[in-house]
Formats: C-alpha cells, structure tokens, sequence
C-alpha cells in the first residue's frame, strides 16, 4: 500500500543562499540561519508562524536539527534531522507533507546547506560512512570522483557514448548558468573548453566534476489554507527508494528506474508533459542515467535525449545545476528543488522557462561503496 | 595477505563489504571467503585527489572477485580491461591487485 494523497499541503517558497567557492565568515549554522531569514522575508511568514523544522548539512555538528532550532528562536512541534545527501530535500518533503497532513505541524521551514574549510571537505569524503573509511580511503582514493570515473567508463561502454557526449550536459547546463546571477560558474563553456580541461580521474575531467562550494538552501510548507503567496505549487506525485539493488548491480541504473512509472501514473501524466526537469547532477552520467530511469528516453535513444538537453528541447536543471551552481553539501540535495519551484512561480528571470506549470525533480546521492543508494522523485504542479 | 568476503550461511549470497542481515533472506549468520584473485572491469587514474596539492597518478580497477562480488582495489600499474589480477590486502587495509 502506498499513499497517493499529497493533497492540502502547498510548497510557498523556495530559497537560495548564493553559493560561494570561498570559504565565507561565519559557520554552517550561520549560513542555514541566513537561509532561514531569506525564506521569512519571502514569504510573509514571522518565526512565530514555523511550528516544523526539517535540516540537512554534513558540517553542522555537533549541533543537530533541534540545536539549530533553539539558534533560530523555534519551538517546534516537528523536528527531523536528515542525512541523505543529494536525496535529503526531497526525502525532507515527504515527510514534512505528511506531518502536516496528520497535524503535526503546520507551517514547516526545510534547511540544507554546508560551510566547508579544505579539512571539513578531506574529511567528509574519507569518513563517509564506514565502507568509505573502511575500503576506500586507505586506497587513497580522494573522493567519489574515482568512483564515478569508472561508473562513466561503464556507462560509456554500455551506450557507445564518447566524452563529447558527456560534455554535451555540461556545456548546456553552463548556458543555463550564463543566465542565472547567482551561479558560481557563468562564463560560457565551448565543447573545446571541456575537452581541453585537465582530467581528474579519466575520463572525469575538470567540468564533469561538480565544484564544492559553500551555501543553503530553504523551502517553506504549509497547510493549504495558511498560505499567502498567490503563487503556490503543489506535490502531485512522490516516490522514495533506497538501497533497490544492495549494491549489487553496476550503478548505471538508479532507484529512479523501479519508481518512474508509479511516480507518472500516481501524477496523471507522462514524462513528455513536463515543462522543466531538475535532476541530481553531481557527474553528467548521472544527469543522463536519470533522465533516462524516469523516462525521458523511452524508446531508448540516449543520444536524441543528449540531443533534446542540449538543445532546450528539453529544459534541464536551468540553474546550471550544480555543474555550474557548485554543490554546497547536502544543500545540493535541495538545490533542484528550489529551481523548479522558482521556475513555477515565473520567478527565474533570465533563464525563465515560458509558461512553466510542471516540473519533475529528482535526489540522488550517498554513495555506499561504487554508487548512490539512493534515488526519489516529485513531481510538482504550479497552482 | 588474503581479504574476505561474506556468504550468507543460509541461503549461499555472496556480499562485500559486510552486511548484518542478508538483503536476500535475512538470514544473519555468514561463512567467510577468502577472495584471492577477480577479473578487472574497468580502470581509472586518479589525478587529482581532493585536499592533495601534490597529487600522484593513482591507478584503480573494479575488479570482479571470482566469488562473485565486486570491490575497488589499487593497481601498480595500468591494465587493460579484463585482465586477471591476484588481490591481497595490505597492512593499510588497502586492496591490491596484481596483474597475473
């Protein structure tokens, strides 16, 4: 049994602290209080309205989702910690939907983001989780950059797929990025470009590999009646799976793949119908596998999918994505999100996708051992 | 010296790293492996390695284990896709391949 009623509940706003490659002042704490500020500016709510906290970030400790809250002058009858990296924000969604279904809370604001110094980073990536400590760091192997370096070999062997391919995502998300103020990276990026740039672990090279960045991200939830922007969006469909293969299988797949089509017939419509596509970008093979496990190549052609991205045809990740953007911790988990929502409120300025009423968004992310275990997807609808 | 993988006792699935409950039966009482050689799927070379300003090439290889599972192991030297490798581990926990 699983519920299909995301009804009642309406996202109002979604926020952005803008990223910054430099280590800025202040702390992790401090940049999730500064997102926690903006999403009250914009949306009309007080501090005194918030009655649910969700958080995500790999450097808040020791402090927790409840530590933070006291910071912010909460008292919350809904607080969740999150830990499912570049999955948390949609992970944080569903549940806070449901809290607020069930009375549990009815205005909840969602904080992710991270403040990395060099040592916060080198640390993270050797201390993952236990395999990582355990099997990867003492090969040396300086991060998931290595891991997703065969992960493309794979995948490239599987479709034919050259590194021009690839690069093709990279390059059309750095055009999207051209046109948002806020993107670490702006300056164009030719094909040449990319394929000029130093590799990393091959055939990763420098482009295929998401900057890390410091920044947060918010996004405000509240019972339908409560909400004061005229521009809401609604949840028409959310699917959640973790661990689908075990880490079993050859990564090339994700979870995305078993829940796609539950994801479309539970939202009442199909891939083609969506206006704007944000999925989890740390490498573009990633961008490109699940593009195709929700179904956007359905009759298998992963070189017109390329081409359709590419081109527009398909608008995907339209901030730049975190190619462009940088990944800012787990805030990279909600960064998606926050683009679609401002692409339905017709808030994305420049890079504003015309008429835009139905976004799919999609996390992936915690790499246990050779890939993410876990995948999920909303599908949102302007009201 | 040799590395181990775990098969689950009862219903014979072979995992690595270790698991607490098999994700297959749910059994929870495992026969150790020992692993001593696999076949490589595929390689990279790492040459950049976060927070190392001076980075050396790292070789590495998904190596198929001839047990079954799969594991990332450190390579002296680059190797062709499908080469058969003897594995070991070292006093540093690190997987080695060695190419046969």
């Amino acid at each position: 049994m699983s519920s299909t009623d995301f009804e009642r509940v309406f996202i109002t706003t979604g926020v952005e602290v803008p990223y910054s490659r430099q280590p800025v002042t202040g702390s992790t704490g401090e940049l999730l209080a500064q997102a926690f500020g903006l999403l009250l500016a914009e949306s009309g709510f007080s501090a005194k309205d918030i009655d649910g906290l969700g958080v995500a970030s790999f450097t808040l400790g020791p402090d927790h989702a409840i530590d933070l809250a006291w910071r912010l002058g909460l008292s919350p009858r809904w607080c969740m910690d999150d830990c499912h990296g570049g999955a948390s924000g949609i992970n944080l969604l569903q549940h806070a939907i449901r809290a607020i279904q069930h009375g549990d809370a009815n205005v909840i604001a969602l904080v992710s983001g991270d403040h990395f110094q060099a040592s916060d980073f080198r640390n993270l990536v050797e201390n993952y989780n236990l395999t990582t400590r355990s099997w990867l760091s003492p090969l040396r192997n300086g991060g998931p950059n290595s891991v997703f370096a065969m992960l493309t070999r794979r995948h490239a062997k599987q479709h034919g797929l050259a590194r021009a391919d690839y690069g093709a995502i990279c390059v059309a998300q750095r055009k999207w990025a051209s046109l948002n103020p806020k993107a670490v990276y702006r300056t164009p990026m030719s094909l040449e470009d990319y394929l000029a740039a130093s590799l990393v672990a091959d055939p990763l090279g420098r482009f295929d590999c998401v900057p890390v960045v410091n920044g947060a991200n918010a996004i405000l939830i509240t019972r339908e009646d409560l909400a004061r922007d005229a521009k809401k969006v609604r949840v028409r469909a959310l699917k959640c799976l973790y661990n689908a293969d075990h880490q079993m299988g050859d990564g090339l797949e994700t979870s995305l793949k078993a829940i796609a089509a539950d994801l479309w017939r539970e939202a009442g419509m199909r891939p083609e119908d969506v206006d704007l596509v944000s999925v989890y970008d740390d490498y573009p093979v990633m961008v490109i596998a699940q593009l195709c496990d929700l179904g956007f190549a359905a009759d298998g052609d992963v070189r017109a999918l390329i081409a359709r991205t590419a081109s527009r045809l398909l608008p995907v990740n339209t901030s730049g994505g975190q190619l462009s953007v940088g990944q800012a911790g787990a805030a990279g988990g909600m960064h998606g999100l926050v683009e679609a929502i401002t692409q339905l409120q017709g808030k994305a300025g420049d890079r504003q996708v015309d008429s835009a009423r139905l976004a799919v968004v999609s996390g992936y992310g915690m790499v246990e051992y050779r890939y993410g275990m876990c995948a999920n997807a909303v599908v949102l609808e302007r009201i | 010296m040799d590395f181990d993988i775990t098969q689950c006792t009862r219903c014979g699935l072979r995992l690595f790293p270790t698991r607490y409950f098999c994700p297959a039966c749910g059994g929870s009482e495992w026969t150790r492996r020992s692993v001593e050689a696999g076949t490589v799927m595929e390689s990279t070379v790492v040459r950049h390695r976060a927070g190392e300003q001076e980075s050396f090439p790292l070789h590495l290889a998904t190596v198929r284990t001839n047990e079954g599972p799969v594991v990332i192991a450190r390579l002296d030297a680059p190797v062709p896709d499908g080469t058969h490798v003897r594995l070991e581990i070292d006093d540093a926990h690190c997987i080695i391949a060695i190419a046969c």
